[in-house]
This record gives C-alpha cells, structure tokens and sequence, in this order.
C-alpha cells in the first residue's frame, strides 16, 4: 500500500490567533511537523496591524522566527474575504482597489518568506448584486494578480470555499472555471476536504478535473463541515489520504484547525492531530 | 412590571453581510421590526469602504424604512481590531476605527455605541492587555464626551476574548475607567457562558445598563437564533419584566453558517421570541 509522509503535513496558524507567534511556532515545531501553513491576520501580521514602513522587517522577522526551528512555509494565507474587508470582486471600485493592492504587498510578502505558495481567494459577489458581473471583476483581478505572481515569481492556490463565504465558487466545478479563465501556472487548484465534503465531492473528483494542477491540500475533519481535528469530526479523512497516496501526492497538506471551540489550547489541538496523523494507515513518519 | 413588545426588538446587520445594506433595511421592514443594532461591519459601514465615508446618505437610508438605530456595534471580533493590543501601532489603529463610530453616532440620531474588551494573548500576562485596554477605554470615553455618545462596555465569552467574560471584570474596569458616559451592554450568550444570568447585571449595574442583547446558545456555539441553544428566554424576559427594563433588546446572529440566509433565521427566531413575550 502506498502512503503519505508524516513531513508532507503542516499545520496552519489560524488557531493560535489568541497567542502569540512564537508559541504558535514552538507548537508546531514540537508536535514534531515542519511546515507552517501561516495565517496572515491580526495580531500576527497582516496589513492592518503593521505600519506600512514595518512590514518588510516583521516579514524578515517572521521568517528568522522559522528558521530558528527548522519550520517552512508551505503557503501564506492571508486573511481575505471570511473576516477581513478584502474583496476582488466588490462592486465597490475604491473595496476592490484597494483589495487588489494589498494582494499584491501579500505575494511579495510570500517570495521574501520564502513560502512556496499564496493562498489566493476570488472574493464574493453579494447575493443580490449581479453575479455575472461580479465573476467578470473576480476573473479579471485573478489574471492581473496571477501576472504579477508571475513578474516575481510567485505561484499561487486557490480552493473552493463554502457558499456563505463565496458565492463565485463553492464547489470543484466553479473553482476549475475560475482556474481555467485565468489559464497560467502560477494559479492552481487546492483541495479543501471540508468544503468538499459539503459539497457531495471527493479526491478522485478533483483529480479527475485537475489531474496533476493540485497543489495543495487543506485537511480537517467536521460533520461535514467545522474545521474539526482529524478525528473528531465524522469525514472519511483516512479514504481521502488513501486516495491521495494512491496517486503519488507528493505536495504539501495542511491540517486546517479552523474551530473557535479550540481557540482556548490550540496546542492541545495540534497534538492530538499530530497523534491522529501519526496512527493513520496511510500515513509514514519519515 | 412593565411588558415586553416587539417594538422594542433590534436586529443586527451582521447576519447580512454577504447582501447590500438596502437588502437588510427592506428584510427588516418585511420581518417587521422597527429597530436596528447598526453593526460596524464590512461591506456596510467601516472605515474600509470608501476614502470619505458618506454617513449622512447611509442615515437617511435608514430613516427613510421607517427603522430607529438603537445602538451602533462596531464589529470587533472578525475585523482587525483590538484595542488592548500589546503592539502600540495596532492598539492605536483600532482606537481611530471605533472613533469612526463614536464621531458619526450622532448622524444617526443615536447616541450609544458599543465597545469590547479587546483581546489579550493568553500566553501573556493579562495584566498588561488590561492595562491597554482601559487606556483606549479612556481615550474613547473623552471622544464620547465630546461628540455625547454613551459608551456601552460589554463583557463577552472566550470565544471572542478572555479578558472581560463577566459581569465582575465588567465593572471592575467600569469603576477604573471612572467616567460618566459608560454604561454597558449586557448578552444573554456571554451571560450564559459565565454561568450568570440577566439579573446578576441588573443587579450589579442597574440603569447603566444600555441595551440588552438576547441571543441563544449551546456549549460550543453562540448568538444562535432564538430555539436552537439551550438558553431560557423566558428566564431572561421575566428578569426584563421584573427590573421594568424599557430599553431595546437586540437579537443578535452571528452564526456565520446563517449568512445565507439571514432572513429565513430571523424569521425564526423573531417568531419563538413573539411566542414567548405575549
């Protein structure tokens, strides 16, 4: 049986947003992972708590933190369209403006941390604006921010989302359209198990649609949905692996604790989901 | 004892923030309801949205559905925003967007605006987070002053932050902050965390209570619509009844699996609370 390694794992930061980042990383670091899939929102870093002159320095910072563990940045996931007022796609021009900017500041945040991905999002339309004309704004921000990935060297993901939080693409079949406009290297797919779980999808669904153009995977566990850790959810979490490890998946997979009902000891969190990773059939520690 | 009506019931625009802002005035206006808590939110009203934000066009689209703004909640949770932060930079931006508030309250003749704790890391010591927080509740509380707006503390659960999650710590920083113009808000959901119920508040604040928001919850989840969690409405109206609490009650829903579909659960909500106030 083919299987995954223990060092293709990561865990995202979101969770330990009520701690500061060095514990984040020496939690992380300890439960034995290498990869930090980090978070971008206050008050680790994001644009809206660091003074525009600062942000080169926290984002060395950041990065002399991680190498201090050994820890890598599989991707940068800023804050964007769940909390933040970040919007490609608002039909409010000083919003979207404004939104195309800070992306652009945040994948050349990702090439100075050294991640190997940004974590792009397509923004929303609301639900009673027009849709068609808000997809055109979403397609037309994607391209000019994928070619200015492309300028310096930055490649990005993206991942369906859940429709409350995005209407322009909540399942495999929106996400492929959206990859297929913008049509460059530097944009591919990620899979999100929980809202592909939502969705009624699975691996294979995605494979087939993507073939090798994914890049990323985000894993939690949920009823279908939650962010929960893996095994405190009821998702088929092992036969995703299974699938995955069937078809060489050699990149990065990070296990996206998103849930505030682990806020309080996010550490605890971490390990019982190094634990679970660590007893998985699928999954080597290497 | 006074009775409690609709007229004093408020709903938040949070729960619509995936619709535009007329969206959630003609929702309101179909749910029928009279009152709003105006939520500081994107993409309705933050300093986020435009380089001048036009506030007075926004207070007349109020008016003009008929709806009274009985507090503005500057949405203090999800946006980057916290006033005890350790970093001097951040705390200071956070205090500039809650004077966005403060400094436009009186555009919609409304004259409470609603103010959180902050956050503290919970690998630092609480003391110092405190220690900002109540020096940005001072420095708000002199920009009330100037533009006579009441600033409504509010205590909140772990789920938001650990710094000021009952009604103890809420007055242990009303009395350090010593000003006339704070008053506080008290949840039914942050109340329910504690392990404390309405009348606790009523006892220890009395009239400066300003808005009492109602919301139902469950262990791990809160501010659900009415019916869903395991509070005991009837427990908190008769407290409402009993302390002749005149004021507005905000149904507040932001759950935000909910933001689908707002109206179908305020609906819903509105529709087990009308059962239980008549």
């Amino acid at each position: 049986m083919k299987k995954l390694k223990f060092s293709q794992f990561g865990i995202m930061s979101v969770q330990f947003q009520q701690y500061s980042l060095d514990y984040c990383m020496d939690s992380i670091a300890a439960n034995g992972f290498q990869y930090i899939d980090f978070w971008g929102g206050a008050t680790q870093y994001s644009v809206f708590d660091t003074p525009p002159d600062q942000r080169h320095r926290r984002v060395c910072e950041i990065r002399e933190m991680m190498e201090k563990r050994n820890l890598k940045m599989s991707i940068f996931t800023a804050e964007q369209i769940c909390l933040y007022p970040i919007n490609i796609a608002s039909s409010n021009e000083y919003v979207r403006g404004n939104s195309i900017d800070i992306v652009k500041h945040y994948l050349e945040d990702t090439k100075e941390f050294g991640a190997n991905y940004y974590f792009m999002q397509m923004g929303y339309s609301l639900f009673d604006e027009d849709y068609e004309a808000a997809r055109k704004r979403s397609v037309g921000a994607l391209k000019e921010l994928t070619a200015y990935g492309e300028k310096i060297g930055v490649k990005s993901v993206m991942e369906p989302l859940q429709r409350y939080e995005s209407n322009l693409c909540y399942n495999r079949d929106m996400l492929k359209g959206l990859i297929d406009a913008v049509d460059s290297p530097y944009l591919t797919a990620c899979v999100d198990c929980v809202a592909m779980a939502a969705a009624g999808e699975s691996i294979a669904d995605y494979q087939n649609a993507f073939g090798d153009k994914i890049n990323h995977i985000h894993l939690a566990d949920g009823d279908p949905t939650g962010h929960k850790v893996p095994g405190e959810g009821t998702n088929p979490l092992t036969d995703y692996l299974q699938t995955l490890a069937e078809q060489d998946y050699a990149g990065t997979i990070t296990v996206e604790i998103n849930n505030q009902m682990y806020f309080n000891d996010p550490d605890d969190a971490v390990a019982k989901a190094a634990k679970w990773l660590a007893d998985c059939p699928v999954v080597e520690i290497d | 004892m006074t009775r409690i009506t609709m007229s004093q019931v408020a709903i938040n625009n949070m729960a619509y923030r995936r619709y535009s802002f007329d969206f959630f005035l003609e929702s309101a206006q179909r749910l029928g309801i009279r009152k709003i808590e105006l939520c500081g939110c994107h993409p309705h009203f933050t300093m986020f949205e435009a380089r001048e934000f036009d506030t007075k066009q926004l207070a007349k689209k109020i008016r003009d559905h008929g709806l009274v703004v009985s507090a503005i909640e500057p949405e203090q949770n999800f946006l980057p925003i916290n006033i005890a932060a350790l970093d001097g930079y951040f705390r200071k931006q956070s205090v500039r967007q809650l004077a966005f508030f403060i400094e436009r309250a009186r555009y919609f003749d409304c004259d409470k605006v609603i103010v959180y704790p902050g956050k503290a890391l919970m690998n630092h010591p609480h003391s110092e987070a405190w220690k900002y927080a109540r020096e940005s509740i001072e420095e708000l509380s002199r920009i009330a002053e100037k533009n006579d707006v009441t600033i409504l503390l509010e205590a909140v659960s772990s789920f938001i932050s650990d710094l000021m999650m009952d009604s103890a710590t809420l007055a242990r920083m009303m009395r350090e902050v010593d000003a006339d113009n704070i008053g506080c808000c008290v949840n039914s959901s942050a109340a329910y965390a504690a392990k404390e119920t309405l009348d606790d508040y009523f006892r220890r604040f009395g009239d400066k209570i300003g808005l009492v928001q109602l919301s139902d919850s469950v262990e791990d989840n809160e501010q659900l619509p009415w019916g869903t969690g395991l509070q005991d409405l009837d427990s908190h109206l008769r407290t409402l009844r009993e302390r002749n609490y005149t004021g507005d009650i905000a149904m507040e829903l932001l759950e935000e699996e909910l933001a689908g579909d707002p109206e179908a659960n305020y609906r819903e909500s509105i529709a087990y609370f009308r059962k239980h106030i008549d």
